[in-house]
């Protein structure tokens, strides 16, 4: 049981206060004493989340809104721009394009490093904003980065496969840089499921593949406490999701139809409670600016090629082929033991979309006698936006680089 | 004494519904702001998608809040039992009653709505097939059954909505309906009824995966009240109404992840999704045979045609990379060539020299 001292609340003891003005002369000070211990047995919601505590806060959210809607008034849809590098375009296929980053110093690494992100929402969140970007800091640090952006699908290109994807554009987009440079290999970085990409590549052509990284990347898919695989169908198959129906009924998969997925994982979260904790931080415009970019990047969700779609989903989530080593591409079978050369595993402790169990698998199936695994305590988004992961990912990447060169 | 007290409570409950709905005005104006600003118009082409966006946006922050709300009176009226060591735990049951019985409610009405919509579709398809009035009469049957099982049980809603739908649709009208049909029309009322078919599985799945969502919100509740009171228990007083909403959207999330990595659960979610695929196959079945009455391109043709020419890409890209790599052996081929004609050239000069 619990005893009422506890619970003391500054706007009670004003307002029971004998010395305000206002109060009944009548009642002595041990009365409005007796009277104030009542009032706390009998008002224990008010003494855990006072009247006074409530207005205070709705006083001070007021002065933040009256603030934030100034601040969003002089904002457009130019100030929240992703992707600050400067780059060219150096390759184009299709609708895919190739970017070199400006280098920023005088002599790079000579082998240059390809960042291969994900098909789902755009590949800019290596590249957020300039005080956030893991781009700039590789470039600080003197390397020579590539980035393959997707582009984004049209109905044309729903009967894009994987293969399309890892037989023909990474590998042109790889064949163009050890081209250009004169190189026998390169460096591959893979992020979420570009890592997956960039794994396969790597087992198929190990012979270009100077160093691999893989970040955030899911390599297990039998995952019975992951939402996102257990959605995916990863025990369940077709009667989780019936992929083929799927597809053969959108054709594409839309972006929306991913962005809703991914706020389902924790829908009060991502729904509803980041928008009532955002009048919070609107008197603030640096704040303000930092969210709408992460608005802007999380709903800007190019479609999925439905054939492609389909194969990630049915042979990784469902049929959790990768480790099995039954990963067709194209004509091509993946041998995650055909990986013998160096693999730094970058993953997140906190990972919500890919539990770091799925990356750590990786160990156990490839051949690799230089094997490096490194994790930040930060969940998946925060690889990408922590302040802190951002001072210490890109020199893990380019020091262990540096000594494999 | 008690008017105080009820002044009080009067005016928490007063703020507490200022707070909530400021704070849904607060998004309706920021939307309607963000919606309108005609100086640069970012996003002006998107306004009626803006709008629709705004009006879900907004119907589930409402329904949301009015959920928080009633979380957070029902603490307010458990939380002087906790603390008096009384049965809170009644108080407790009471609240998540009334939550399911406002379940119940809903579940009623989507029932009620089936009735309503496949009594429509059998009239209609009355007209057009001279069908008899086979289901009228286990609707009428159902609508005495389900007033007994309405248990307040979400499971006993699954069974209830599975049952109307296997026993009184499926062993009447639903198997007539599966026969093979005669006459001219009957290609094109095959697709009919196909389309109305998998309208009834995407209705009897929707019903059980939003029977599963109210569960999760109750299940939610109860979590809710169960660790706010072990806070209290601790000492740990939610302070502010920003920490009560966090720490009801934590709890929210964890029972909703927990609940969608049960097997049971993943099954009604999926069934109500592959549901909504095969209904959407089969509405583009009929929206095909409209396209064509009015000598329109249909889906299917252009998708046939962007495989065509995804073929012919591919196999254009194959036949210029091998084209490259020939060229190359034939460059290296015939440059060996040259070196080695050269050099015989040059052993023969040589050998000339030498005689």
């Amino acid at each position: 049981m619990m005893t009422s001292h506890c619970y003391s609340h500054p706007l009670i003891d004003h307002c029971l206060s004998p010395t305000v003005a206002n109060f009944p002369p009548h009642f002595s000070p041990e009365c409005w004493h007796l009277l104030q211990g009542v009032f706390r047995i009998m008002l224990p919601f008010l003494t855990q989340m006072g009247l006074e505590d409530t207005t205070h806060e709705y006083t001070e959210l007021t002065q933040k809104l009256v603030k934030g809607i100034e601040n969003l008034s002089r904002l457009r849809e130019e100030d929240i721009e992703i992707g600050a590098s400067p780059k060219d375009v150096v390759y184009q296929e299709d609708k895919i394009t190739l970017y070199r980053f400006k280098p920023v110093v005088k002599k790079p690494l000579a082998v240059p490093v390809l960042i291969v992100y994900a098909l789902v929402n755009r590949p800019f969140m290596v590249d957020l904003q300039e005080n956030r970007s893991l781009v700039a800091n590789l470039l600080k640090l003197g390397l020579d980065v590539y980035l393959i952006d997707w582009g984004y699908p049209t109905r044309a290109d729903r009967w894009l496969t994987l293969d399309d994807y890892i037989n023909g554009y990474i590998d042109n987009c790889v064949d163009f840089i050890r081209e250009t440079n004169q190189l026998e290999k390169v460096n591959l970085l893979g992020v979420c499921q570009g890592g997956t990409f960039s794994l396969c590549y790597s087992s198929l052509y190990p012979e270009k593949v100077k160093n691999l990284i893989v970040m955030v990347a899911p390599v297990d898919f039998n995952m019975p406490n992951s939402l996102l695989n257990m959605r995916g169908g990863c025990t369940l198959g077709a009667e989780a999701l019936d992929v083929d129906l799927m597809v053969d009924s959108l054709g594409n998969i839309p972006g929306d139809y991913l962005n809703l997925e991914f706020l389902m994982l924790k829908p009060r979260q991502l729904g509803i409670q980041k928008y009532l904790d955002f009048p919070e931080i609107m008197d603030s415009e640096d704040k303000i600016l930092n969210f709408l970019r992460m608005e802007k990047w999380i709903f800007d969700s190019p479609d999925q090629a439905g054939e492609t779609y389909r194969q990630f989903m049915k042979d990784f989530y469902q049929g959790n082929k990768l480790i099995k080593g039954e990963v067709m591409i194209g004509d091509k079978q993946v041998n995650l033991s055909n990986l013998t050369m160096p693999i730094l595993n970058l993953y997140a402790e906190k990972d919500h979309l890919v539990p770091p169990e799925s990356s750590l698998a990786l160990q156990q199936y490839v051949t690799t006698k230089d094997y490096t695994v490194q994790s930040f305590p930060v969940g998946h988004i925060g690889m990408y936006v922590s302040g802190k992961v951002q001072r210490d990912l890109p020199p893990t990447i380019v020091d262990w680089l540096k000594t494999r060169m | 004494m008690t008017n105080n007290n009820k002044n009080w409570s009067n005016m928490a409950s007063e703020v507490v519904n200022t707070w909530t709905e400021t704070s849904t005005q607060v998004w309706r104006n920021w939307f309607d702001f963000m919606g309108t600003v005609s100086t640069a118009k970012p996003f002006g082409d998107v306004q009626p998608e803006l709008d629709k966006f705004t009006h879900r946006y907004l119907d589930n922050q409402d329904l949301w809040l009015r959920f928080v709300k009633l979380s957070f009176d029902a603490w307010k009226d458990i939380f002087p039992q906790l603390e008096s060591g009384g049965d809170w735990t009644k108080t407790m049951s009471q609240y998540a009653q009334k939550m399911r019985e406002q379940l119940d409610n809903v579940s009623h009405g989507n029932l009620q709505m089936n009735q309503d919509v496949a009594q429509m579709w059998q009239l209609y398809l009355q007209q057009v097939q001279k069908f008899t009035q086979l289901w009228l009469d286990p609707m009428g049957l159902h609508l005495g059954t389900m007033g007994k099982a309405a248990t307040g049980n979400s499971s006993a809603w699954i069974e209830l909505n599975n049952l109307y739908w296997n026993l009184f649709y499926e062993e009447s009208f639903g198997s007539l309906m599966q026969s093979p049909i005669l006459g001219p029309t009957r290609e094109f009322n095959g697709k009919l009824v196909r389309s109305f078919e998998a309208w009834k599985n995407l209705n009897q799945a929707s019903v059980n995966y939003q029977v599963v969502l109210a569960d999760i919100q109750v299940r939610s509740f109860e979590a809710l009240m169960q660790n706010l009171i072990s806070r209290a228990e601790k000492g740990e007083a939610i302070q502010t109404w920003k920490q009560f909403q966090q720490v009801w959207s934590e709890i929210a999330d964890d029972v909703f992840g927990e609940a969608f990595c049960q097997e049971e659960n993943l099954k009604i979610r999926g069934a109500f999704l592959n549901a909504l695929s095969a209904y959407r196959l089969e509405q583009q079945q009929l929206m095909e045979l409209f396209l064509q009455s009015m000598n329109m391109p249909l889906r299917s043709e252009v998708d046939e045609m962007h495989k065509t020419i995804y073929e012919l890409r591919k196999e254009l890209k194959q036949l210029k990379k091998d084209l490259a790599q020939k060229n190359v052996q034939q460059e290296v081929t015939s440059s060996s060539k040259g070196t080695k004609t050269a050099t015989t050239n040059k052993a023969e000069k040589s050998k000339g020299t030498d005689a």
